[in-house]
């Protein structure tokens, strides 16, 4: 059964097709929180079942249960990856991130299995590589025994939104740690980048700002925030809504300057949008406000709106890992047809020289 | 067989124009021609260059000169130019120097002036359509299309969609060989025995029916280049699906005749 895998700075998830017409989404945060090891929190974390790993005197609690830790003790959580690619600052990045790909991906129902990683595009600002991220996220996911297949953010995000178009059209992945823009056409990419900005990029700006912690910052975003009401100036919510703001006309900025270096075809583009900072109430009606006052020189036919349910598989959040599973089902239906072929021809061949 | 024999008729017309005209300058030099020479002097040289003229034209027309449907009427336009300009040479021969007057100089200057223009637009209207011809037939030679099989092109189509798709999928050939090495990390108790919690949505994916759809070919597009293409494509294909049924009835026929026998 193919899979599509989703490596995000915040959250990797993993979807694959469920018992008869759904899907089955695996979700792990990409945190983990450093304790003391000790006979007392060894029990307790038991008890709890709570995901963690121990090395030495140091355990290391995985996933969600980091953040509420992080919460509880009051200590910093640590992130395997920092602007959407494997943080070169944290030397424990690697085995962490392996550790959650082996969770949420689990093993092979048969070797070869085909999986689609989603990796992101080369940043139009900043000198980052993405390669090396998206070679050993890759190795990651070949070890337990998968074929994979790399595919980019915004591009699994047109093959999740966009297949009533042809899958024509803009893909947005706002992440937490950058934000990936693919402009397709046909479902071929024409334009593909990203930006080194994202929810976190808010998180810090408003915290420099507003001198509140950035753990704090991010639960206010999460809880209490929208795009839509006003708030009182020096508030977190009025910086977050300016923060925001300067993120998306960053982002359409960036569209329009690379768009301009290509000759996209004559076609509407309708945009789809994803990813967990997306999430934030009115984000979308903000960024069609932009877009249209943007001037591109493409035909923007709509931007599509995906209503955030916690049980619905729109949710902005599994629209990249259902993109890469769309594209591993494909390719497993188009090996299943190639073989097929190849085995009449050879049957007619036979058939043939008897 | 025709072309070959018209392009040598038209060399041999133009290397005889070429020696009128060549005549006409040397008894021109040879008697030394003046506005007071002797008329038939005049006669002889203008006579002969004005004839020359009109049968170098008629030569280079002769050569270029292209089969129907084009050549329909640039044959007539080429005779009637090359006539034409013959009548305004005899008439002057006719006319000097005693009518040599108003209207009569217009009449001749008129009857060459025309000749002359219409097979110099002739020939050039020729050369430029046999250019046009002969890339054509040179793309179509090395286009080679007939040597592939309707189902050739329609896989070589959706190999190529399908390349596109894989290719911008891909980013580096290199696979980094993880060493299985022996982790310091020791996995709790939950991570070991528990199973990964899972969400499962009501989700037909049809999107990947859509998508096989699009990479393969089979989407309908309102676009100019891509129907155009499609187009181009068809008639190839048709021109390969009669080109096959020809070998094929003739193949009947001959296997037919054969059985005859």
């Amino acid at each position: 059964m193919a899979k599509g895998l989703d490596v995000g700075t915040m959250n990797i998830i993993c979807a694959e097709k469920g018992k008869g017409d759904s899907i089955s989404f695996a979700q792990q945060r990409n945190a983990f929180l450093e304790m003391e090891a000790g006979d007392l929190a060894q029990n307790m974390l038991n008890s709890a079942k709570i995901l963690y790993t121990q090395k030495g005197d140091i355990i290391n609690v995985l996933g969600e249960d980091a953040f509420k830790f992080s919460n509880v003790f009051n200590k910093p959580i640590r992130r395997p990856m920092k602007q959407g690619i494997i943080s070169p600052d944290e030397k424990e990045s690697i085995p962490m991130i392996k550790l959650i790909i082996e969770r949420v991906l689990g093993q092979p129902e048969k070797d070869g299995e085909i999986a689609y990683i989603s990796v992101p595009a080369s940043p139009v600002d900043s000198n980052v590589n993405v390669l090396y991220h998206s070679k050993t996220v890759e190795a990651l996911a070949q070890r337990l025994g998968y074929q994979t297949n790399l595919i980019d953010e915004g591009l699994a995000v047109v093959f999740s939104e966009l297949g009533d178009f042809n899958f024509t059209g803009i893909g947005i992945s706002v992440g937490a740690g950058m934000t990936n823009i693919t402009v397709a056409y046909l479902a071929t990419p024409i334009v593909s980048f990203s930006i080194a900005r994202g929810g976190d990029w808010i998180d810090e700006q408003v915290s420099s700002a507003t001198g509140v912690a950035n753990e704090r910052i991010t639960a206010i975003k999460e809880s209490d925030f929208s795009l839509d009401s006003e708030y009182e100036i020096g508030s977190v919510q009025g910086a977050l809504a300016l923060y925001y703001d300067a993120l998306i006309t960053y982002l359409i900025a960036n569209l329009k300057k690379k768009l301009l270096e290509v000759a996209p075809p004559d076609a509407e583009f309708p945009i789809a949008i994803a990813g967990g900072s997306s999430r934030a109430k009115g984000f979308l009606e903000m960024f069609e406000k932009r877009i249209s006052e943007a001037n591109l020189p493409i035909n923007i036919s709509k931007v599509k709106k995906n209503k955030y349910t916690t049980s619905d598989s729109k949710d902005p959040i599994y629209s990249i890992a259902r993109g890469c599973l769309i594209a591993s089902l494909t390719r497993e239906e188009a090996e299943v047809v190639e073989e097929n072929g190849e085995e009449k021809t050879e049957k007619a061949k036979k058939a043939a020289t008897a | 067989m025709e072309s070959k024999l018209r392009y040598y008729f038209g060399s041999m017309v133009f290397l005889s124009g070429l020696i009128l005209s060549i005549s006409a300058i040397g008894f021109a030099i040879m008697v030394n021609l003046k506005r007071t020479s002797d008329p038939s002097e005049i006669i002889t040289t203008y006579g002969l260059l004005g004839a020359g003229l009109s049968f170098i034209l008629l030569g280079i027309n002769l050569m270029v000169s292209q089969r129907r449907p084009y050549g329909l009427y640039s044959n007539w336009v080429m005779i009637f130019g090359f006539l034409s300009s013959i009548f305004g040479v005899t008439l002057f021969a006719s006319l000097y120097p005693g009518g040599w007057a108003y209207p009569n100089v217009s009449y001749v200057s008129f009857a060459y002036a025309a000749g002359i223009c219409l097979l110099s637009g002739n020939a050039f209207a020729n050369a430029v359509l046999k250019l046009i011809e002969e890339r054509s037939t040179q793309l179509a030679e090395t286009g080679s299309v007939n040597q592939y099989s309707i189902e050739d092109i329609e896989k070589e189509v959706e190999k190529t969609l399908n390349r596109s798709f894989s290719d911008a999928t891909s980013f580096s050939k290199f696979n980094l060989g993880i060493k299985e090495e022996k982790s310091d990390f020791v996995p709790g108790k939950t991570l070991k025995e528990s199973k990964q919690d899972r969400i499962e949505v009501k989700d037909s994916i049809r999107e990947v029916e859509c998508l096989q759809n699009t990479i393969s070919g089979k989407v309908k597009v309102d676009d100019y280049g891509i129907d155009l293409t499609t187009k181009m494509l068809s008639a190839t294909m048709k021109q390969n699906a009669e080109v096959q049924d020809k070998s094929l009835s003739s193949k009947l026929k001959t296997k037919l005749n054969s059985m005859r026998r």
